[in-house]
Order: C-alpha cells, then structure tokens, then sequence
C-alpha cells in the first residue's frame, strides 16, 4: 500500500526495520563502481556456476524483513565511512550472479544467465532497466583490453551484443571492480546474458564473472565521515520510495572518491 | 499543470499513491564513442556527452536539422506520463569519474555537418524556421551552443549566429570565438551568448564564420532546454539535488523530452557518468 502521507512516512522510520552491512576493508579501487558485496563480512563465496539470487543470498543485506504487501520501500538509512570522502552508493537487486571465467580467453565464454532449470528471471522477469556487469573476483590482468557481452534484450531478440568497454589494465581488474556493460543501440534492459568475448588478452586469467542488477534508488554520502543518517525527505536521497519486491536481493554498488570501508543499515518499510 | 500539493503529497506518489508512477532512471556514460576511447575533454570548458557510449547508447551524429525526442538514439529512456498527468523531476544524482558541473538538458533540436572552412552563411533552421521547435516553444530559457564533431581547424574566427529570441524577434545576432585550440576538439560543446537583453532562443536561422578555421571538420548547432545543474566536487564523489528542497522547484518533464548531458569538468579526463533521475508524475 502507498505511504499515505508523511505521518505515516515517520511512523515507517519508527518501526526501525533495517538490514544492515559491514565490509571487511575497503576495496581496492577507487572512482570507478565497485560491488561492496564482495567485501561483506562474512565473505561470501565465489560462485561457481549461475546462481540466481533472493534476499537469502549472502551477498544481501540482512534482515530484509517480509511484507505482506509484497513490496518494500528503501525509507533511508545510516551509514558510517571509514575516511572522509564523498560517494555515490545506489542500492541494488542483484538477480543473478556468476563466476569462473578467465581474463586470458579471447574466444567466448558462455554463461547461461539466467541460471538453472527456468529460462526466466524470478525478478523484473520483462529485463526492462535490468543491468550487466562484470564483477572481478581474483584481480586479471594488466594489460587493457575491451570486452562484449552478447544477451537477450528486454524484447526478448537475441543474439544483441554490447559495445565494446574496457576490461583489464589498471582501473579494470581489482577485486569487486564491476565494470558497467553499455548495452547495443536502443536496449534498454536485459533479459539473459549468454556470453562474453575479450577482445585481447589482460594477461592474467584471474576470475570474473557476469551479474544481471537492477539499481533502485541512490545514496549520496557527501564529504564527511562518521555516521551519517539520510532519510527521503531532507536530502541526500534520489529515487527513495519506490515499492520493490520484498524477496530481492539487496545490495550496494558503490563509486568513492577515495576506496573506503562503508558499514550501514538500509532503513526498509512495507508499502 | 498540476503542481505536487505538499509534502505528503509527494511522499504518497513516490511510494505510488494516486498513480504517482515513480520511476527511478538510471543511466550509465563512458568514456567511449562507438567503442573507442573518447577525446580528452577540455578542463573548465563545455563538453557534450551525447556521442557517448553507454545506458543510453551514444547518439548518432545530426546531418540535417532535426528534432530529437525520447525515442532518439542517445536520449536517455524514460515512459512519458498517463492520464494526462505530468512528470515531475524530484531529484537527480550523478557519480563521475571526473569532477565538474552536469547539466541534463533536453535536446530540442540539432544538426551537424557545418563546416569550419565556409566563410558563407550556412542554415540551420532557414526562415521560417523549418524543423521549428516542438518543445519549450516559446524559446523562454533555451540555450544554444556549437558542438563539434569532428575537429575543425587550428585558427580562431568568429561565428556568428542569427536567430529569434523568446519574444519572437527575428534577426538577432551573436557572437562567440570558434577554432583553435580549446575551441575545436570533439565532443566540445560552446555555450553560444545572446545579444543583451535576451533570455532565449525560438530558432536559429543561421551561422557564419569570419574566415576559415583551416579545417572543414564538422560541427553543429544545438538548441536545449536545461533542467538540472549537479555539481560535483571531486570524482567519485556524488552530485546530487533534490528538488523538493532545493532551487528550482520541481522541474516537469516533457513527455518528450530529449533527455542527454553535457558537462564542465575539472580535469581533463573523458568522464565516466553514473547517475539517477527520480520522477514521479501528477
């Protein structure tokens, strides 16, 4: 049910149902996104083959609490940097993620996404504003190169290849670097991703992997450091609100100015 | 139009009350055109993001005038509002990889395949103005700026442009330098300023050069509505603005909005953009 006004609206942020994260270190690479999952503690696992993803998923947030709307809504949340330094945090459903490919492999390498028995997503199934990225997972190498990715659009035609990107060489091969696929002229979501093709070799097979996201609202954690509580209404919040289905996976990809650890708690309401 | 009532009448929108139909659009720039690595821009200078690759993908280069929309190839993607409502621009949020100033415009209307070599007058919209603009029509705020597209030539000149300001005065001119170095490069993007007094632009009828630049090139005209200006104070760092708080209000959206971006950064770095519009309609 919508948030009928702003009494409401704070009789939400009472209830203090928040899902809360803590990374390990701070990543690598600054400037550039980064999935800060990859850093949670606990660490999750690398995976292995396909694996789609619900709110069970350790690379989720925890607790994301149920509704019995169905849906959720990201009513802010608290955060604490470890240096002081602005950044872009933008919260995410990540449906599906996968690993094991190489950064020496220049012919393709397949991925079957979405993975196993069902052809479809369990979320956002039409692929519209759904994303791909590649999520380094042991660093590749240091030679750059550029990658594609052939999937299916949000129309379902398949066989659609991205434009070339860069992959490899420095800013492009740290650990929980996820590099954003530009999708082909006029796509404007994904549906499956079936494989990837390194033009050149990075010289390093590493391990990667391809995620399919779909972003859902956007934090920004300005030039301060501490704590730093940041609601829908006073600012610092963009696409706040906005109902999501209360099985999705949550998670952060995160652009700083400088690398930082972040720790925090998605405030979450039933809408 | 109907104007958002007050907070609570925001609130229940953006969580999709009263088919406030929320929608969070994000887009994605890199540093790339067609898959190579884009030009360096220039530090403190104008810079178009339109032939940027990316979420939208990077929009073709205009030949003859034309009018783009938000099905254009290179607009970033949005779904135009229903039942008569209108869509409101509540925040906006950029990443960059390279400080500066982000401006999200809409591009009401383009072309390209000018010349830095012609001394003569090349049209741009003719008079009458033909294609005359569909959006923001009154020209009330409208921007002009030359974009290049491929580099022109190594020696400063003057353009001068001929349009009609917001009251539908034809014949005006104005001026601004073009070529050379700061002032040729692609993807550079020139603000081009009115004649005193004016405070838009309906139509361009025409440029001219004073002499050569000494290379053909190619460059364009455009014609923008701006509607969000993000600062962004270091790279990574985020620009944000919410506009239930802050200057200007709560910008609407035109269903057809050609949304695209143009920036100033800071250094001379191609900019990476990641970034957020949040809209609600009413």
């Amino acid at each position: 049910m919508p948030i009928a006004d702003y009494d409401e609206y704070l009789d939400l942020l009472t209830l203090n149902r928040g899902a809360d994260f803590q990374m390990s270190a701070a990543p690598s690479q600054a400037v550039r996104p980064v999935a800060i999952w990859r850093l949670f503690l606990p660490a999750p696992a690398t995976p292995t083959t396909s694996v789609a993803l619900n709110k069970t998923s350790e690379v989720s947030v925890a607790q994301v609490p149920t509704s019995s709307t169905g849906n959720l809504a990201v009513l802010g949340g608290r955060f604490r940097t470890s240096g002081v330094a602005g950044l872009s945090m933008t919260v995410v459903d990540v449906l599906n993620h996968h690993g094991g490919m190489s950064g020496t492999v220049t012919t393709e390498q397949t991925t079957n996404l979405p993975s196993g028995s069902t052809a479809a997503l369990t979320r956002h199934t039409t692929g519209a504003g759904v994303m791909i990225g590649l999520l380094i997972y042991s660093i590749v190498g240091t030679t750059a190169t550029t990658v594609t990715v052939r999937y299916t659009n949000q129309a379902g035609t398949s066989n659609r290849t991205s434009t070339a990107t860069s992959f490899g060489g420095s800013g492009f091969r740290e650990v929980a670097r996820l590099i954003l696929i530009p999708l082909q002229a006029d796509d404007t979501g994904v549906r499956s991703v079936e494989g990837v093709t390194l033009a050149g070799t990075s010289g390093s097979a590493g391990n990667f992997g391809v995620i399919m996201f779909k972003p859902l609202t956007a934090f920004a954690l300005e030039n301060t450091s501490g704590a730093m509580p940041i609601d829908a209404v006073t600012g610092g919040m963009v696409g706040a609100l906005q109902p999501f289905d209360d099985t999705a996976c949550l998670s952060c990809m995160v652009i700083a100015n400088t690398a930082q650890a972040i720790n925090g708690t998605l405030l979450l309401g039933e809408v | 139009m109907a104007e958002i009532t007050d907070l609570s009448d925001l609130i229940h929108r953006q969580s999709g009350g009263s088919s406030g139909t929320p929608e969070n659009i994000f887009f994605l720039k890199v540093p790339r055109v067609a898959g190579a690595a884009a030009t360096a821009p220039i530090a403190g200078r104008g810079c178009s993001l339109w032939t940027y690759d990316g979420m939208p993908a990077g929009g073709v280069v205009p030949t003859t005038g034309d009018i783009p929309d938000r099905t254009t190839t290179g607009a970033i993607p949005f779904s135009a509002p229903g039942g008569g409502r209108d869509k409101h621009l509540i925040g906006a949020h950029v990443a960059p990889l390279t400080a500066g100033i982000y401006l999200l415009l809409d591009r009401l209307f383009h072309i390209g395949g000018l010349s830095g070599t012609s001394t003569s007058s090349q049209s741009v919209q003719g008079s009458p103005a033909s294609p005359a603009l569909t959006r923001n029509t009154g020209g009330a705020g409208n921007l002009v700026f030359y974009e290049i597209y491929t580099q022109i030539g190594a020696t400063s000149t003057t353009l001068t442009m001929t349009y009609t300001n917001q009251a539908g005065t034809g014949s005006r001119t104005a001026t601004i330098n073009i070529g050379a170095t700061n002032f040729r490069e692609v993807t550079r993007a020139q603000r081009i300023p009115l004649a005193a007094g004016d405070t838009g632009v309906q139509s361009v009828q025409s440029v001219q050069l004073t002499a050569t630049t000494g290379t053909a090139g190619n460059f364009g005209i455009t014609i923008a509505q701006p509607l969000a200006w993000l600062a962004v104070s270091a790279a990574g760092a985020a620009g944000w603005r919410d506009y239930s708080t802050g200057l200007p209000g709560i910008p609407v959206i035109d269903p057809n909005a050609c949304l695209s971006l143009l920036c100033i950064p800071s250094a001379a770095t191609a900019p990476e953009v990641w970034g957020c519009l949040g809209t609600i309609e009413k």
